[in-house]
């Protein structure tokens, strides 16, 4: 059984980009309606399907659509619509203080995040009627928990920010009490809206990512030490946020036939495949030989098509 | 004769309003100022140098309070005063 939203995660360098391609792809081979989304501001998807991909959604083969989101486009198009929006607003002196202002905030820490945050969210609420399925290659992990985590961090933030409003306008309210001008001014309030509107958005994009039914986020790593420590962590993340952690991928296991090159890598695996087993046996392990060559193009992908199909299974 | 009675009336309810509410609203207005300003540094303190974890989401707020955003600034670098200014507010006069 497929999920309407499925993410692959895992540390840099793992080949998440080559399983959520592939994943896509069987989905689409079945008849299933997919969007392959990248969220990773270093998009790698193009490379792996070996076809062009942009900012705007373009369809790779039948049933199958891409997207790479550019963080840096996104963060200028809701600047751009805020000055837009603010030339009906305010007086011309204050639109280049405005503009300063917005500026400032382009360049600041979290920009980019919130701005793929946002294009993600719009995805998830949009896609209904047009895909069945939309898979998200994410960016590593740290970057990524973080954006998944956002709502509900930043909802005890705005809910405070709301409250603190609310009190001001109830106050403002009462002291304009014998002037109908004012009341009247004060009748609609744009700030509490608009937080009110932000606070909506994240507690549907929380239901959405917490909700069992429609949402997975699988794990790909490599049989090695460090990967195997940060999906620990990371899905310790995961569930403390109550999102559901699906299947274990582990790439690039080295085939027997690799020859004496590989032996003691080989015997170094096995025993990381053994820990991997029994650490994250009770999420499901999908495993995905390295092959001769890096994967590239559709072609290529199909080949892996059966193996990570398996990722369904639980 | 009803025009005069009318005149009469407004002129004592400003004059009671003057005299009884209007010094009453004042401090709940400055209370209301106050609170505000509060939610102006939530919202906005990255601009004096506090870190905001969503100043990003904050932009969309900024055409609404940019007219205010001047005086704002001025008046909370400059609280040096707050004890007279709390004082002021209760109108011990």
């Amino acid at each position: 059984m497929y999920r309407r939203y499925t993410f692959f995660g895992g540390k840099g360098g793992t080949g998440k980009t080559t399983c959520a391609a592939s994943y896509a792809l069987s989905l689409a081979r079945r008849g299933v309606r997919t969007l392959v989304v990248s969220t990773d501001p270093a998009h790698s998807l193009a490379d792996a399907i070996g076809s062009p991909i942009g900012s705007e959604v373009v369809e790779v083969e039948k049933n199958l659509w891409a997207l790479e989101i550019d963080a840096e486009l996104e963060a200028k198009k809701y600047m751009e619509s805020i000055q837009q929006q603010m030339l009906h607003i305010v007086s011309a002196a204050i639109v280049e203080e405005i503009k300063r202002q917005l500026r400032i905030a382009y360049l600041s820490p979290g920009a980019e995040e919130a701005a793929i945050f946002d294009r993600f969210i719009d995805l998830m609420e949009e896609a209904g009627d047009k895909y069945d399925v939309i898979v998200f290659d994410t960016a590593p992990t740290g970057h990524t928990l973080r954006l998944l985590t956002l709502p509900e961090v930043l909802e005890v933030w705005i809910d405070h920010l709301i409250k603190k409003r609310t009190k001001a306008m109830d106050l403002m309210r009462l002291a304009a009490r014998y002037e109908k001008e004012l009341q009247e001014k004060l009748k609609d309030d744009p700030i509490f809206n608009i937080l009110s509107r932000r606070r909506d958005r994240f507690q549907r994009a929380k239901d959405l990512l917490t909700d069992h039914g429609n949402s997975v986020f699988h794990f790909v790593l490599n049989a090695e030490k460090m990967p195997i420590l940060e999906t620990e962590r990371a899905i310790k993340l995961l569930k403390e946020f109550d999102i559901k952690v699906g299947s274990v991928v582990v790439n690039r296991i080295i085939p027997p036939e690799a020859g004496a090159f590989f032996e003691k890598r080989r015997e170094a695996q096995d025993g990381y495949l053994k820990t991997i087993e029994e650490r994250f046996g009770v999420y499901g392990v999908v495993r995905i030989p390295m092959l001769e060559s890096d994967i590239q193009g559709v072609t290529q992908l199909e080949s892996l098509s059966e193996s990570i199909k398996e990722v369904e299974g639980l | 004769m009803v025009g005069r009675i009318k005149k009469i009336l407004y002129y004592a309810k400003l004059f009671m309003f003057g005299t009884f509410l209007d010094k009453r609203s004042a401090v709940v207005r400055k209370e209301a100022f106050d609170e505000n300003d509060d939610l102006m540094l939530l919202l906005f303190g990255d601009y004096l140098g506090i870190p905001n974890p969503i100043s990003y989401y904050m932009l969309e707020l900024l055409p609404y309070v940019a007219s205010d955003m001047d005086a704002w600034e001025r008046r909370i670098q400059n609280r040096k005063m707050i004890l007279a200014e709390k004082a002021a507010q209760f109108d011990f006069d």
